[in-house]
Formats: C-alpha cells, structure tokens, sequence
C-alpha cells in the first residue's frame, strides 16, 4: 500500500515538514510496517526541448540514426562559437535513435550529470561522428511507465495541455511528477481497514495524536439523510451459504445518468490512482478505483442499459459460465457467488464473480453513459476461495477478503456518484416516486452485526504485566473506534468499530491498548520456569545430545558437516507443487542428497573430500494406508482422530550419513566401516550390544560386493562400503568413494538400559597369541572373528581382552579360492594365565576354526 | 703409569699421587668413552691390585689399609662425577643438536573436520533454554495441516495461510511444516502444561534460493505458558536470549504485528553493537502472546493461563552474525564454507 501525504492531508493534518521517514517511523510505531520510501530514482535537469533539425543517417549496424538539433533554451543551448557551421537558432546536439519524431516535436532532454533510474548517469559523449550533449528520453527510461514505443512527444502526450505554456529548457520533474516521494508499507492480514487511506490515516492520528476527521462517518450522515430505499431491483438470495453465512449481506446500488463521454479524469485524481498503481482507464471506473482507495470500499460499475433488473446474487450452478471483463471464458464452481442480471430469466445471467471479476456483457466502455454503480458487502471467505480458484487475485478480492466495513456500502456509493456528477457532468437517478436514490438490499449476517466484547480490565494487565490505567484503557478504546454499552470498575462490554472485523475476544483489546500505549513500555522481566518432567521431552534431548556427540567426534576425525535440502528425483513421499520439477521426493535417504555435496566439492576442486549429514529420512509407514482426516477449524480433535493423523504422516527417522572420498586410497571402505563403529559407540549404545556387518548386495548406492549391512544384535542399523563405481563415474567422485549411513532412531532400543559395572582393571600380565587361519574365500573375517570371541568367552567369561584381524592374504601357495586371514589375540584374566590356560583356549579357538573348515597355518 | 708398585706398602704419598695423576688426565679427558678409560684403568691398576694386596696383610693392619684406600676410591669419585655429568650433558646436546627438524614442515596427519554453523547455532540455543531451566521439543518435518495451520489459529480461508507459501505433498492434507510452531502444539498436547520449551529446527517455504532466501531452512521458536505469564515475561525472555546471540550489549524492542497465533503480535528487532555498517536496529523475528483460540486447540484453559511464543530465522541471525553475503554458502555443502566456523557458530 502506497502512501501520499497530500492525499494523506484529506484525512488528517498533515505538516508540510513532514518528511517520508517521519511518516514511517510514524505509522510502524502502531504497526503498519515501513516497506520502503519510493523515490523517483531521477536527479538531475530533465528539460523541456523542441527538435529543429533532424538528420537521418545509416549507422554501421544497419541501424537509422538521428543526430538532432534541439533548442533546449537559452540557458542550456550550446554556445555557439561559429555561426558558420551551427544553424541559426541556438541548439544541443542529440544522437538519437527513435524514429517516432518529426522537426518541431516537443521532447523532454536529458542534461548530461543527470541520473536516470536504475543509476543511470548520463554524459556527454562522442558517438557517430558528433558530439552528443544529452538525451531525448522515453516514459520508460524516466520510470514513468513500462511503454518504449519510442521518445516522448509532449505535444501528442497526457502532459500536452501543460506544456503548451511552458518555455524550451523548463525543468519537467515537477510535471512527470519525478519529484515525489511515497511511502509503501505492508499490512498484515488482520488490518483490511489499512487497504484505505481512511485506514492509514486513522492510525497516523492514533500514533501522533492529531485529529482525525473520518469522512465516511459525513457520507453516512448524508446518506442516512436522503433515506435508502429498499431495494426492488436487487434480490440477495444465496440458497448454499458457506457455515452458515450469506456470501452477500448488503449490496447498495446508485444510478448514474448521463456521464459525458469527453469527461478526463483530473490530474489530481489520475495522480493518486498512479501512486496507488492504477493505470487510468476511463472516468467512470477511475471514480472506482479511487473510491475504494480512498474509503476501503471496493465498487463495480455496470453498464446501466446493458443490465436488465432484477439483479439477483446467488451461487453459481453447475456448467454455469462467465465472460469476465478480461476477455476470458471461465468455468464457475458452484460455490462462486454471481451477480446476475434477468435477461433471459430472472438471474439467468451471470454479470460479474462477486468481489473478483465483473462481465464483460455489462462492462462500462468507452460509449457507456448510464452507469450502475454497486456498492456490497461480500464475506470474506467466498471471495477468497473464488479469488483463489480463478486465480484472480484483485485489488478488491483483497479487500474483501480481508473484511470490509459492513457499514460503509452506502457511503462510498454517494461518494463516487457525487464524483461522477461533479466530475462527468451526471446525474444521480432516483427509480421510483420517493426521492430516495440508494437502494439497499440487505439479509441479516453474523459479519455485519456489531460484535461485542466483554473486557475485564485486569486482563490488560494479566497480558502485559504492566498496570495501564483505566482511563488510559478507556481512551484508547473509544480513539480506535469502540463504543462501551456497559461498563464497571472491573469490566466494559465494548462494541467493536464496524471497520476492525479483526476485533474478536478480549486479547484483541489488549492488543490494541498496548500498541497505542506503547509496547516499549513494558517492562522486562525473566520468568522463573518451573521444571517441566516429560519422557518425550527426555528422550528427544537424549537424542540431541548423542546427534552432538557423534557428530563433534566425526568432526575431529576430519568429517566437514553439511547441511543439504531433502528433494529427491526418487522416493516414498512426493510434494505436489515441488520447486525442482526433477525433484519431486523428499529423500529416502540422506545418502543420496549428500553425495551431490560431495560431487560439487569435487567440481570446485576441493579433494579428498570426508563430508557427514544428520537429518530426517522420510518413508512410507507400514500397515494399513491411512488418510490423515480433513479437520474443520481449531478445535481439538479426538484421540482417534489425532492417532489416524500419526498413522496417516510418514515414518520420518534421523540418520546420520557419510561420504569418505580420499584419492590416495583405494580402500576407503574400510575407513568407512571403521567410521560407523566409531559413529555408533559415540552415539552410545549397550556394553552388551553385538555390532556385526555382513555382506549385502541390496542397496543400489553401493558396490555389491563391497557393501556390508550394519546389525546390532542382528538387526540391520545401517549400510557402509565402498559406493557403486557407476554412482562414483556419475558424480565424478574419486575412485572407490565410500559411504555409511545409519537409522539414529533405530539405535535408540539398543542404549544402555541401567549403568554398567564397571570391569576391575586387571593388574596382572596379559597373554597374546597369533592365529593364522587358512579359510575358503568365502569366508568372512568378521564370521571368524565373532566365533574367536564367542570360544574364547565360553571358555571364561572376561578372559578376553581383544581380539583384531591383522592381516588378510591371498595366494595360490593356500590352495585354490583359499585366503589366510590372522587375528591377533589377547588373553587377561584376574590372575596370571598358566600355560596349560593359554594352551586350552588355543585349542579350543583352533578346533571352532577347523568346524568351518578353517585350518591353522603353521 | 706404573703405580702398582707404590702400593705394596700401601703408602698413602704414593697413592695421593697416582690420584693427582689420574686426576689431570680425568679434567682433561676429551668425551665419555676416554673417561671411562680411565675409570677403568684406575680401578684395574690402582684399587684391585691395592685390595688384592690388603688381604694379604696382617690383620692388625688391613684396617687402616682399608681406610686410605676407601679413601682413595671416595676422592677418586668426587673429581670423577663432575667431569662425568658435564661430558654427559655436552654429549647429550650434541646429539639432541644433530637430531634437529624444521618445525614448520609440518601437517596434519588427521586435519581437523567441521560442524555446519547452522547445527552448532541450534546447538548454542539449546544449551542457552536448558541454562534458564527451559526444554528443548522437536517434531516431525512432514506433518498434518491440522498441526502447522488450523491449531494455530489459521482458517482454512484466511489470508494468513495463503501467505505461508507452503509446500503440499501429494496425500491429502499434509504439508512440510513452514515454522516450527506445530512442534509447540504437539508439545502442548502432549506435556499439558505449564511448559516451557525451545524448538530449534527445520523449515521449509516454496521461496526459491537466492542470496537471501532458501527453500530449506531453520528455525527456533519459543513457547512458554504458565499461570501469570505476560508481555513482561516475553520481552526478559527475548532479551536475555539476544545477549547470548549478539553480546552483552544486545537489547530488544518490539513493534506491533500480527501473527494468528499470537495475540498480542509483535515484530522484535535487535540493538547489534557489530552490525555491519555501525551499531544499530535489526530485525530479529516474531512474537506476542499466545491466542487464547491456540491454547483452547490443545485444550488449555486461556482464563487460568497464559502465555507467550516467539520464533526467529537462524540462517538469519548467523548472516547478520558472520556478515555472511550469499545465503548459497550456507546451503551448498561447500566444505570452505564449515571449515572457517570450525566448531563454532
């Protein structure tokens, strides 16, 4: 919303000294945020001139250019040294390649030091062969409009009336209207009556205290003067209301008879349209558009002699269609709300989308000069879904959407008749006997009846935590517009200002009393929370905390956290307005986003890349497919109700996933299972939980044969192992890349129940022994080394200190597909070991080996 | 040398002199393996030959022969062991010497990695809420309308909900959440109250990636709700909240605004003291108190408590932080990017 402070000025006292930072400060005091001060972007001379010569020539890209003579005045004319070679009138030189002028055009020039928008500075300069001293400019490069048919020629122009007076080298920014200031600001939702300068300016007075003069409250006398008339020509009749509420309450209409078809809108009112970003069009639908700026009341002129009485407001049917004044034909939903007319049958036309678009079969054109004007209250919810399911956002719909003053109808239709008589010589029609002009056909509506609050004072300061006083609440009130029916020491019943549809419950009051007292009056104070004991809340902490602690330990071993978007081209979950039309998903994984990380640090040359992701994964749930229900409004739902919403949403664990991408290695994948062990006892889990891979050829990302599934207690947690060569050579990743990535949520069941005991630190000397194994190749060396723990632990429970593989080693010499696999082992117990001890748990590990077909080497 | 022969009658003038002997070859010897030598020959030619012969003495007499040699051996000892330690520690420095590197050849074996500022900021938050005996609350990404719109006081038809621009998924009536504030509704329903929670996470907004919006991004918000919580209560909040994120000289101010959820609305700006360009107002987040109609929705009573929300970008406040241009640094995984923050945020 843009603000004029002339146009201000017709609402409240404006100072002349006030400038456009002042009225900011001013108006986001109360909380009508500054979007931004609009300037003009132009400095500089910008200067009436005539074209006495123009020379046409070829240029070398085949372009026709003029090079000009035009006589900028006395003042900015060249000095001419020698008469000889320059005309005989004093000119500037101008290259310029429009071709849209003739000899003796008016033109607007462009002194060089001037600042066009956008920073564009303009010099003199030497181009084709002469010395071009400033420019012929069009509407565009002044900003003014976005047409770039070629130059402006004032003669020929809107401005061609003031310029006939005006002398050559006259500064045209006053006239362009390139000198003005506005301000835009941004208003929020619950704020409609800020669509209005009548809005605008009541805060404006409500922040700095003057008085304001509420011109609506003057047509309402007036029109409550004249008397409206039931209206006969206009029938409200909404047979499907939404909730319960008519889609129209009150629609007032004006007839206007004979508007003169050479009537121009002043230059005042097409000034403050353009402020307000409306292009004029024509008298009649410039008096609408300015009226509904002006008072927050959205009008439709119909084309009188088109409409055909009775008007009927009424929902749409099925199959029903419309023209609208756009020239587009448009399928109706039967929950839009029509205007129609009687030709054809009573309300069997429909002339207009209510608050969104008007007919093209009763638009006001350019031979229209008996006019209908309609003035209604829509609600705000069928103008939205109408507005929203035509995808006709309009400045009205807005409006309405928002909530108008149900009060106003009449008002603003006098209003802009009276312009329209004023301005386009008309007259106002009166359609029966009775003098009485507005008609009004009205329903009764929970919308437009006056809502009453029952305010306890103390509320305020339960709310605030700051003692305002009663008179200081009272006050503030009745300034925004309330009324009180009943009021005591404690409590008032107020009357909500027809204009404030946001004003529901006592809270809204509170609001309103601290924005106008003043929200940096309040104090500040820390509260003292008391502990709030929840299992959730514990678990969902725990989890944060173990997420801190894997992830600072990934850190110090090198891994760079990212943070990647979970849009995936595949996946379980689709987004149905996605913004990457090739990544509709949200990720299975957070494998399959990470690795595009990885792949750009590649491109830009960061090598040996170890990168780690924590976030959510999002899958399908298992069971039965639920629906999460459709709930109308804010009410809690049931426990059924709410269980059916946690079924119906997807399963969405945290994993932790990791891409090791070192150049120099070619076993990375070994770091990569050695890292989820590391990952997994940072994160936690149980002294008594069996971390163990196995081989696993199920996941597309990874190598087959290089992959293994990562169980604890047999359950699959994670997958780790070196990436699929194809998915490497894709992303142009080193060589043999590796990944892990594990289910947090999923190690959850597998912490430490109650503290552990702690082990006795055995002071006694340890025993080591070396096994080497010749296995098929088959076998796997974490099968072996699991069974080498289990033997020895059976033979004596913490006997065994550990146990590592450390060597693995093919050749022929151990037969056909056999390998040699050696484990290191170290024995301790609480005691020193005897020999004849250390020789039994020999035997016993060798003779487990020899049952998988292992044998010793020796 | 030939002392050996002094010693027959054990005279002490005799052996006085072979020490004075073996004393300036001891001062003069050039390293360790010369005084050794030396040691050595003393004690072979010297002290064995003398103790060899005192068991030959007469008993009346192998005393006091006892004595001058033990005497002996100790004088021996007191030049030795200076000259001893000094060639020792010279011997030492020469090695340590030759075995000299250049210290700043060097690099890392392991180089540190990072954590993303972004996850150490919500991290930092926490551990601020947990300091003044708040919670911390988290909730799925992927939720139901009910949770991100209609419990929050967003009709279906209101403006408000329009202006979300929300990502919708495919099945009906879920959305990726575009605040963390159904994580409070959740929180709501599921603690009851009073409560007093933060809720860092996040967010998603169908804005397209420029340098100052992304599609993905996070959030914390606030929820506290009590018997006689006000607008005071909120701004201490925010205000202690603001230090920890932007120093000590950090202060809040709030403007009228309005948000469904809350009523009253507030904008907060902050007072940074290193805002690029000069100290000066920045704008922080929204808040208010919580609406009456919210807490009704998680089956609060609104007459016996109250309370108060706030929330705040986080891609923000670490741009306004770091002074940060290009909101695609923080995004795009660029290991560059993480590795200047470190372990910090």
């Amino acid at each position: 919303m843009n603000i004029d402070k002339n146009w201000l000025s017709d609402w409240v006292e404006v100072k002349e000294s006030l400038t456009y930072e002042q009225l900011a400060a001013d108006l986001v005091k109360v909380g009508l945020e500054e979007e931004a001060i609009h300037t003009s972007g132009v400095t500089g001379s910008i200067v009436l001139g005539k074209v006495v010569k123009k020379q046409a020539f070829q240029a070398s890209n085949g372009k026709t250019i003029n090079y000009c003579r035009t006589d900028c005045g006395s003042e900015f004319n060249d000095k001419v040294d020698d008469p000889e070679k320059e005309l005989e009138v004093g000119s500037r030189g101008i290259i310029c390649g429009a071709q849209n002028f003739d000899e003796g055009d008016l033109v607007a020039v462009v002194l060089p030091g001037a600042r066009l928008p956008g920073d564009f500075e303009i010099a003199a300069r030497k181009t084709y062969g002469h010395i071009s001293n400033g420019m012929q400019c069009s509407e565009k490069e002044l900003g003014l409009g976005e047409d770039s048919g070629g130059i402006i020629v004032l003669q020929k122009s809107k401005w061609a009336e003031q310029v006939k007076s005006m002398a050559l080298g006259t500064d045209l920014k006053e006239l362009f209207g390139l000198n003005k200031e506005v301000l835009e600001i941004n208003i929020t939702p619950d704020r409609g009556y800020c669509f209005s300068l009548r809005g605008v300016a009541r805060e404006f007075a409500l922040s700095t205290g003057v008085p304001f003069k509420d011109l609506v409250l003057e047509y309402q006398a007036k029109a409550q003067e004249l008397g409206a008339a039931d209206s006969v020509d206009v029938e409200l009749q909404d047979e499907r209301p939404i909730r319960g509420v008519p889609g129209c309450a009150r629609f007032a209409t004006i007839r206007v008879e004979g508007v003169n078809l050479d009537a121009n809108t002043p230059a005042w009112m097409k000034h403050r349209l353009e402020v307000a970003g409306f292009r004029s069009i024509s008298l009649p639908v410039d008096v609408t558009n300015y009226v509904m700026m002006h008072f927050g009341q959205p009008l439709h002129a119909y084309d009188l002699d088109e409409v055909v009485a009775p008007i009927v407001v009424r929902r749409a049917t099925p199959g029903e269609k419309i023209e609208t004044l756009d020239e587009k034909q448009r399928e109706l939903f039967e929950e839009d709300l029509l205007i129609t007319d009687s030709k054809g049958g009573h309300g069997a036309r429909a002339i207009g989308v209510a608050g969104v678009m008007g007919g093209a079969n009763t638009e006001v054109t350019s031979k229209t000069t008996n006019i209908l004007l309609e003035s209604a209250y829509f609600e705000p919810v069928t103008i939205a879904r109408s507005a929203r399911r035509h995808k006709l956002p309009s400045e009205a719909s807005k409006r309405f959407e928002r909530g108008i003053d149900p009060k106003m109808q009449e008002s603003a239709a006098l209003f802009a008749a009276e312009l329209l008589v004023e301005l386009g010589g008309a007259k106002i029609q009166s359609q029966n006997a009775s003098q009485e002009f507005i008609h009004l056909a009205e329903v009764e509506s929970e919308s437009t009846s006056v809502r009453e609050i029952l305010l306890s004072f103390h509320e305020v300061k339960r709310l605030l935590g700051v003692d305002v006083p009663k008179d200081e609440i009272e006050n503030i009130l009745l300034n925004i517009g309330c009324k009180f029916k009943e009021r005591d020491a404690e409590t008032a019943t107020v009357l909500a200002p027809s204009w404030r549809p946001d004003l529901t419950i006592p809270a809204d009051l509170v609001e309103e009393v601290a924005r106008i007292w003043g929200y940096d009056r309040i104090p500040s104070e820390l509260p003292k929370p008391s502990f709030v004991e929840s299992k959730s809340l514990n678990k969902s902490e725990d989890m944060l905390r173990r997420q801190k602690i894997a992830s600072d330990m990934l850190a110090s071993r090198g891994f760079v956290e990212v943070l990647t978007y979970p849009f995936s081209s595949t996946g379980d979950i689709k987004i149905s307005n996605p913004l990457a039309g090739d990544k509709p998903y949200l990720r299975r994984s957070v494998l399959e986003t990470l690795i595009d990380a990885a792949s750009l640090n590649m491109r830009r040359q960061n090598v040996n890349i170890k990168l780690f992701e924590v976030g959510k994964v999002f899958l399908k749930r298992g069971g039965p497919e639920v629906e999460v229900p459709a709930i109308e409004g804010g009410a809690l739902p049931d426990k059924k109700t709410l269980g059916m919403i946690a079924r119906a949403l997807p399963d969405q664990p945290t994993h932790l996933a990791a891409v090791i991408s070192d150049e120099e290695r070619d076993d990375n994948w070994k770091y990569a299972l050695a890292e989820v062990e590391n990952t997994l006892r940072a994160y936690g889990i149980s002294k008594d939980a069996t971390l163990s891979f196995t081989s696993d050829r199920s996941h597309e990302h990874f190598h087959p044969t290089r992959c293994a599934s990562v169980n604890i207690n047999s359950e699959q947690v994670g997958v780790a192992g070196e990436l699929n060569p194809r998915v490497v050579e894709k992303l142009q990743l080193n060589k043999r890349s590796s990944a892990f990535e594990i289910d947090l949520d999923k190690l959850n069941k597998f912490k430490e129940q109650k503290p552990f005991d702690a082990k006795l630190v055995s002071t006694f000397p340890s025993a080591s022994e070396d096994y080497a194994f010749v296995v098929d190749q088959t076998v796997e060396a974490g099968a072996l080394k699991s069974i080498i723990a289990h033997t020895v632990t059976r033979v004596e429970k913490d006997l065994l200190e550990s146990v590592e593989l450390f060597d693995e080693y093919i050749h022929k010499r151990f037969g056909e597909d056999k390998k040699s696999l050696t484990f290191a082992v170290k024995l301790r117990g609480n005691r020193t070991l005897k020999n004849d001890e250390i020789q039994k748990v020999r035997a016993e590990i060798i003779g487990a080996v020899e049952k998988l077909g292992g044998k010793l080497r020796l | 040398m030939k002392l050996c022969a002094i010693l027959v009658i054990m005279d002490v003038n005799a052996i006085n002199k072979a020490l004075d002997i073996v004393r300036e070859q001891i001062v003069s010897a050039a390293d360790l393996h010369e005084l050794d030598a030396l040691k050595k020959q003393f004690m072979n030619d010297v002290v064995a030959p003398a103790s060899k012969q005192i068991g030959t003495l007469a008993p009346e007499m192998r005393s006091s022969a006892g004595k001058v040699l033990s005497e002996a051996k100790q004088q021996f000892e007191e030049f030795f062991t200076p000259v001893k330690e000094k060639l020792a520690q010279v011997e030492q420095s020469i090695a340590l010497e030759s075995e000299r590197v250049d210290v700043t050849a060097v690099e890392q074996i392991v180089p540190l990695g990072a954590r993303h500022p972004l996850s150490v900021l919500q991290e930092d938050i926490a551990e601020f809420f947990r300091s003044i005996s708040w919670r911390i609350a988290q909730g799925p990404e992927v939720d139901a309308e009910w949770y991100n719109f209609d419990a929050l006081n967003f009709g279906v038809d209101h403006p408000a909900r329009q202006m979300q621009d929300t990502f919708y998924l495919e099945k009906a009536n879920q959305v990726l959440r575009t605040h963390t504030s159904p994580v409070q509704v959740r929180s709501m329903l599921e603690n009851g109250v009073p409560l007093y929670i933060a809720c860092p996470g996040k967010v998603y907004r169908t804005d397209e990636l420029d340098a100052t919006h992304t599609p993905v991004f996070h959030q914390c918000e606030g929820l506290a709700i009590d018997k006689d919580l006000s607008m005071a209560n909120l701004k201490g909040t925010i205000d202690a909240f603001a230090k920890k994120m932007f120093g000590s000289s950090a202060k809040t101010r709030l403007r009228p605004s309005y948000f469904p959820f809350t009523e009253p609305s507030a904008e907060m700006d902050v007072w940074y003291e290193n805002k690029k360009g000069g100290a000066g107002w920045i704008e922080w987040g929204g808040c208010g108190m919580v609406n009456p109609n919210v807490l009704k929705s998680c089956g609060i009573d609104p007459e016996v408590y109250s309370g108060f929300a706030f929330g705040m970008g986080l891609e923000r406040t670490l741009m306004l932080r770091h002074n940060i241009q290009d909101m695609h640094d923080i995004v795009e995984g660029d290991v560059r990017f993480s590795r200047q923050f470190g372990f910090e945020s």
